[in-house]
């Protein structure tokens, strides 16, 4: 079984130039039968993590090296009508995290988090955020002008589906969390 | 073996389930069953009662679908210990054929439906996802099923549980059957809407639905 293949979804349905990517928790979830997954949490904790941290720091190298203008990355999983706040936080946010903090660029690009995940790492000081105000735009469009900044940006608190917008969240990875 | 000792193991197995103990709930229902001391009502009081605490725990949000999951299994696997001590067969509560709609592949909750009812005593057919209205209606005519329960989970194919009751109506095969709605979108208003027979919003309230409609239709039968 190959977790990785479970990672890189497949392209946006409407944005060819969107990567959608499933979060370390949810592709292994997906590489599973979800629910041998969910119930291994409770049998097999280290195993689980440490099958976590092998998909993050893989999935990683797979970003660094292909690098698409922007990434949309959900953890549909790890949601808390199946799971406690404790499981997300111990087998979700740090391997998002890890994963967030480990990718490198120097050609710009977004990194876009549902705002599932955006809002629990917000909650647990994994990000801090900033709002920035502007007047309707189509998201979309919001978003291509960040691809194009020379410096990554992480964006959140939105969904990616969202026809307009009046603001953008950008994320700040906070440092020394782990 | 006096009353009182039998009433420890059934609490102390009840106990297991809740704390999710799947080796000590086998070795108690592996005494219960070398001691020959009553495995019916283990069944039902040890298993049966811990699952009913374990269905509060999720109700209040104490407990969520990996604890369930793993609560489910150790009834399981306590109860084949205690099957091989029960003089006869249990009875079924009643034959369910379980599926998600089609055009919808979330089967968490319909997972956990399954198990619940497993555990409560029923026999499931499970379908699984994505499941057309022929498919629900011809299995149930083939397995004899009381009920057919139909789960979705998004606002979009909710319109297709109806076809089951259509199709059903349509074949003159209404009357054979109870059919149950759940799911997250799904309400008490829509069920009665499509002319379901029943709705649940989680998995211990279905045991409840189940065991109130199946206590009625046998009424019904005698
Ligand atoms: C996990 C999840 C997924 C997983 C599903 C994994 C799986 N194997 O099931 C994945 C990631 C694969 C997924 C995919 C999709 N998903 Co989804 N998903 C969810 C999520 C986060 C949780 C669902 C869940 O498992 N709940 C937990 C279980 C235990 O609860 P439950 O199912 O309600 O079941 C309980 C009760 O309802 C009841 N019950 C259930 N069935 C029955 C039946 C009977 C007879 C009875 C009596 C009782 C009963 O008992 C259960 C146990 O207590 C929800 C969001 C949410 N808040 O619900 C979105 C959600 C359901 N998904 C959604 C969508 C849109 C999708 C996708 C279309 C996304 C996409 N663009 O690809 C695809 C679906 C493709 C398809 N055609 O099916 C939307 C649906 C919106 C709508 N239109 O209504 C939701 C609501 C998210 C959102 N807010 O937008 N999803």
């Amino acid at each position: 079984m190959n977790p990785m293949k479970y990672c890189v979804a497949e392209t946006h349905e409407k944005y060819d130039f969107v990567l959608e990517i499933s979060a370390p928790f949810s592709a292994a979830a997906q590489a599973e039968n979800g629910l041998a997954f969910y119930k291994r949490l409770q049998q097999e904790k280290s195993v689980v993590q440490k099958e976590l941290e092998y998909i993050a720091t893989n999935l990683i190298i797979e970003i660094n090296t292909a690098l698409p203008q922007i990434i949309s990355i959900a953890d549909p999983y790890a949601n808390p009508v199946t799971l406690s706040e404790t499981h997300i936080r111990e087998f979700s946010l740090p391997y998002l995290f890890q994963l967030l903090s480990g990718l490198k660029t120097t050609s710009g690009g977004v990194i876009h988090l549902c705002p599932y995940s955006s809002f629990s790492l917000e909650k647990y000081g994994f990000v801090h955020v900033e709002l920035v105000p502007f007047p309707d735009k189509p998201y979309m469009s919001v978003l291509s002008e960040y691809a194009q900044m020379k410096q990554l940006v992480f964006i959140g608190h939105q969904c990616i589906h969202t026809p307009t917008v009046n603001k953008i969240f950008l994320l700040h990875i906070s440092n020394g969390v782990l | 073996m006096t009353e009182l000792t039998q009433q420890q193991f059934f609490e102390q197995l009840s106990q297991a389930v809740v704390d999710q103990d799947e080796t000590l709930a086998e070795k108690i229902a592996t005494i219960i069953v070398r001691n020959g001391l009553d495995c019916a009502k283990a069944i039902e009081t040890g298993l049966g009662g811990g699952m009913a605490k374990v269905g509060q725990l999720y109700e209040t949000g104490e407990y969520f679908i990996p604890d369930l999951l793993v609560c489910a299994d150790t009834v399981q696997n306590a109860a084949a210990i205690l099957r091989t001590g029960l003089l006869q067969n249990p009875l079924s509560k009643g034959r369910v054929v379980l599926g998600t709609i089609f055009g919808d592949t979330h089967d968490i909750g319909k997972n956990i439906v399954a198990l619940f009812l497993n555990s409560a005593g029923y026999e499931v057919l499970d379908l699984g996802k994505d499941v057309s209205a022929h498919l629900f209606v011809d299995e149930a005519v083939k397995w004899n099923a009381d009920i057919i329960a139909v789960s979705t989970l998004m606002t979009t194919t909710m319109k297709n549980i109806k076809e089951v009751i259509d199709l059903l109506v349509a074949e003159n095969k209404r009357n054979r059957f109870r059919v149950m709605v759940g799911g997250k979108p799904i309400s008490h208003d829509f069920a009665t809407k499509i002319k379901a027979d029943g709705y649940a919003n989680n998995a211990v309230q279905a045991v409840k639905l189940l065991d109130d409609t199946i206590s009625k239709l046998r009424r019904n039968e005698r």
